[in-house]
């Protein structure tokens, strides 16, 4: 399986980064709720914990298959996971007026998390082989829309936006990085910009709600605009050194909402400050550029598609969460890779990052 | 491991990397809006965001912390801080109104009514009731309502009661100073950070006070007075005495020291309890030695005594034709006390038997205007300048406004309004050799335990030389030696002074009263060497009304005492020199 020359290549560096951005999150979603009076609460800290330990035990997982093994089984895992968000669906668990987490024992999944993955496997697979002449036209793109669309719908649906705006992303990443004519790209993503508005009216109510407040938050400061208001008052109220760790009051006096998941960069801004957030910022920017290092030197196509897609993905969810937070993008529900609670978005966060160091591991060997 | 075939073509890795970079681009774009945007927020929007911070998160609840004390001249605690508990409600909360109200209002002695108002309030917070001693609500803390909550604050409290209250004043409910050195050092008492904050969540919920005001106030100031505690207490004791026995209105006294301004004793009877001063009516708390004004009447003699001496005109030998006690001024006729008749009596005799004619003789030979001169010198009709709230600056018309009664009536303490402080800091003047004294209540200002500031001795001007001033003191001896003044004397020390029995004005009739009377003695020991000027009013006293038999007495008293506890070497007092050669 695993022999020295691979362990010889293993991003240490990358490794214990990535581990201590997600010891950070320990950290701040104890300070998030130390005060709460629910037990729950205030031990979910230990439970993130333990879902690091599960998240590592899932990147072993990702390590010691070769990442090449799962581009035989990449159109399995993808139907799979389609049938799971199916499942979603019919017998999910609603909570928040969204049917997302399907219950496996006493822990509730969120499939959609998974389904990245999936996604972002098949569409490594589908463009692997490449063309054989030429480029890619947009008849021959039909293949990965539809692997795209069905999944992108049936999380839309559940609804869950923000992350089918993730996988459309994705795909998005996936068209730029393969041949294609550069004009018919262009005329492409114009199309796609002018067909945005029409977008509006397939949004739910408090889809546009949310867009509307995103432009004037003050409209609707206890309604629609408070989650963008309390968060920008946190962290702006946190200022150049922050208030301290474990002194945030508009979190510790729950000001802010969903603070140990959307909002924990809220709570961290508040806490450590401007000085904070760079850190953290530059912990992510190691991440990121390591990923698209990764990439660039992946032995393959199918490891430099696989790693351009977890790369970007991951790019995604920190652009949009902390985006969000500071109220330059709407409020979309996305968590803060590695820094927010939960259990499936950590778990296939590490394995996607197992993943890529996977690629990095094994691009010499051949 | 390599086992896989190999599978080909490499991506054209020139346009790939050229749209990637492209993406990267865009992406560190939007990387550097969040930048640029935390920046915003966290620094140059910070304090905007942190005062919407605390305002919504806030609640300023007027509750103070580690006010100073005052101090008496020896550091005893005259204002102090006990812990006391405030009950407040978060109506929102109680669970049955009616029951919680029924309770509280029992448990606090409030009335059911409008604490049931209160807990149908729409605020999230409503004080029930402030600054309870805990054992009173002991039991209402385990009945343990919902939505009632407790706050330990601090209470102003005056572990000597009474006692020299109408100097140090009291407090209100958010511990704010409202009369006397309370009032007057107010901020200085306050402190720099004793504001309470309480925090509240999201859903209103007071949460808690914040640290700041839990934790020790640093940069708390005290205040230590003149006053001395012991001499005040004989002050007021004596004084007290008097009134009651005389059945009086009211009654004020002070000792100051001549020399220095420093007052050691301010006492106005009848007293009030600071630790519960809305039981007492507001005239009751006032400190009528700096707010009241009063004729003095006869005690202002020396005054012009002092002014002809001092001005050359007349000495104390010079003698002046009293009229056979019947002197028409104007259309008005002056006659004497109990109608004696003088005939030529010496400046010093005038002083000595008090003569209304004898006073007017002296002043006309002054002349208005250097009389009005001194009378401005010795510090009438402008205020002394003393840190107490409420002082009045006495009632002295303009020289221009005088009418030919003026003169006269001055000379003998009619028809000028004067405070008590005045007339005791004139006399001190007189006493200490000729210098008007800054009158001081306050010795210094601690800082944390540590001296911040002191307060000197401070000398306005010059009044009268000191030749003069030995003149006038001599003819003040006389007065209770043998003149009105007798009953002021204290064993082993010479006193110096002056009797009043000022008639009361009747603003209703515009007449001076035939039978209220205020009765006064001003004076001061050891005669050639003061180290107290004592002044003692009674107002109103029943049946003997004349200063020499009802303030002499008390001046007597408090002299005595204070004498000796200062220990001041009394006349009986021998010095023996053993010579061991």
């Amino acid at each position: 399986m695993m022999d020295r020359r691979l362990l010889s290549n293993f991003n240490w560096l990358l490794f214990i980064t990535i581990l201590a951005v997600a010891a950070i999150g320990v950290v701040v979603i104890y300070s998030a709720n130390h005060g709460r009076p629910e037990p729950f609460f205030r031990n979910l800290y230990i439970k993130q914990i333990y879902w690091i330990l599960y998240g590592l035990v899932a990147m072993l997982i990702a390590l010691v298959i070769d990442y090449r093994e799962l581009s035989r089984y990449a159109y399995v895992i993808y139907v799979i996971t389609a049938l799971a968000l199916v499942y979603v669906l019919i017998n999910g668990v609603v909570a928040s007026g969204a049917k997302r987490w399907i219950h496996i024992g006493s822990v509730s999944v969120q499939v959609s998390e998974f389904a990245k993955i999936a996604l972002i496997l098949a569409l490594a697979k589908f463009f692997e082989s490449g063309k054989m002449q030429g480029q890619y036209h947009l008849r021959d793109l039909w293949m990965p829309t539809l692997l795209t669309g069905i999944i992108g719908m049936l999380i839309v649906v559940q609804p869950d936006l923000g992350t089918a705006i993730m996988i459309f992303l994705i795909f998005l990443v996936f068209v730029t990085a393969i041949e294609i004519d550069s004009k018919f790209l262009t005329r492409l993503f114009a199309t796609g910009i002018l067909l945005a508005p029409l977008l509006w009216f397939a949004l739910k109510d408090y889809q546009k709600q949310r867009v509307m407040t995103l432009f004037n938050p003050e409209l609707d400061p206890l309604g629609a605009g408070y989650h963008s208001i309390q968060s920008k008052i946190a962290i702006g109220s946190g200022g150049f050194w922050g208030k301290g760790l474990f002194m945030g009051t508009q979190s510790r006096l729950n000001f802010l909402p969903e603070k140990h998941t959307d909002f924990i960069f809220s709570v961290f801004a508040e806490e450590t400050g401007f000085i904070g957030v760079v850190i953290l910022l530059s912990l992510y920017l190691f991440i990121i550029l390591k990923g698209l290092n990764i990439a660039f030197r992946a032995a393959d196509r199918f490891g430099l598609f696989l790693a351009l897609g977890i790369i970007s993905s991951i790019s995604f969810y920190i652009l949009f969460n902390i985006g969000m937070t500071v109220g330059l993008f709407p409020i979309t529900g996305l968590p803060l890779p590695l820094l927010s609670y939960g259990g499936s978005s950590l778990i296939t966060n590490f394995f996607a990052l197992g993943l890529l160091l996977n690629i990095e591991m094994r691009r010499t060997i051949h | 491991m390599a086992r896989n075939k190999e599978k080909n073509s490499h991506v054209n890795q020139n346009s790939l990397k050229g749209r990637l970079i492209l993406v990267s681009i865009l992406f560190a774009l939007f990387g550097a809006g969040i930048v640029g945007r935390l920046f915003s927020l966290q620094v140059m929007q910070h304090d905007d965001l942190v005062s919407r911070s605390e305002k919504q998160h806030q609640r300023t609840v007027e509750i103070h912390y580690g006010r100073g004390s005052v101090f008496d001249r020896n550091m005893n605690e005259l204002a102090t801080n006990i812990k006391a508990e405030s009950v407040y409600a978060t109506p929102q909360k109680v669970v049955d109104k009616k029951r919680a109200a029924r309770v509280l209002a029992k448990a606090l002695n409030l009335n059911h009514k409008s604490i049931y108002k209160k807990l149908n309030s729409k605020r999230h917070f409503v004080w029930l009731k402030r600054q309870v001693l805990p054992a009173e609500i002991a039991r209402l803390r385990k009945s343990s309502l919902p939505g009632i909550n407790f706050i330990s604050e601090d209470k102003r409290f005056f572990p000597k009661r009474e006692l020299a209250s109408g100097v140090v004043g009291f407090n209100g409910v958010d511990n704010q100073g409202l009369g006397g050195i309370e009032q007057r050092y107010d901020s200085t008492l306050k402190g720099n950070v004793v504001k309470a904050v309480m925090e509240k969540d999201a859903r209103g919920k007071l949460v808690q006070f914040n640290k700041q005001a839990n934790g020790q106030v640093s940069g708390s100031r005290s205040v230590v007075l003149a006053i001395d505690e012991v001499i005040q207490f004989f002050t007021e004791h004596h004084l007290k005495k008097q009134v009651a026995k005389h059945q009086a209105e009211s009654g004020v006294a002070i000792v100051m020291n001549p020399n220095t301004g420093e007052l050691y004793a301010i006492a106005n009877v009848p007293q009030y309890n600071p630790n519960n001063f809305s039981a007492y009516k507001r005239n009751l708390r006032r400190n009528h030695a700096v707010s009241s004004v009063y004729e003095p009447g006869s005690i202002f003699k020396p005054i012009v005594a002092a002014a002809s001496i001092d001005a050359g005109v007349a000495r104390p030998q010079d003698t002046f034709f009293c009229e056979n006690g019947k002197f028409k001024v104007g259309n008005k006729t002056v006659g004497e006390a109990v109608n004696h008749k003088y005939g030529w009596l010496t400046l010093q005799d005038i002083i000595v038997k008090s003569s209304n004619i004898g006073s007017i003789k002296i002043a006309r030979q002054l002349g208005k205007q250097s009389y009005y001169d001194y009378i401005r010198k010795f510090g009438f009709g402008q205020k002394t300048g003393i840190e107490l709230p409420g002082e009045e600056g006495g009632l002295l018309h303009e020289l221009s406004a005088w009418d030919p009664m003026s003169l006269a009536s001055i000379s003998f303490g009619q028809g000028i309004g004067v405070t008590p402080l005045q007339m005791t800091n004139a006399i001190s003047a007189i006493a200490n050799g000729g210098t008007l004294m800054v009158p001081r209540i306050t010795r210094a200002i601690l800082k944390d335990g540590q001296i911040e500031k002191r307060f000197e001795p401070k000398a306005v001007r010059r009044v009268i030389s000191i030749q003069s001033s030995r003149q006038v003191i001599d003819i003040l001896k006389h007065v209770v030696k043998d003149g009105t003044g007798k009953n002021a004397a204290v064993k082993g020390y010479e006193v110096a002074g002056k009797t009043g029995t000022a008639q009361k004005y009747d603003a209703k009739t515009g007449r001076y009263s035939k039978t209220a009377y205020v009765s006064s003695f001003i004076g001061f020991a050891p005669a050639d060497a003061a180290k107290v000027a004592i002044l003692v009013m009674i107002d109103n006293p029943k049946g003997v009304h004349y200063g020499g038999s009802v303030a002499a007495p008390v001046f007597s008293n408090i002299a005595r005492e204070t004498l000796r506890y200062l220990n001041v070497p009394s006349s009986d007092q021998r010095v023996y020199i053993l010579d061991r050669a």
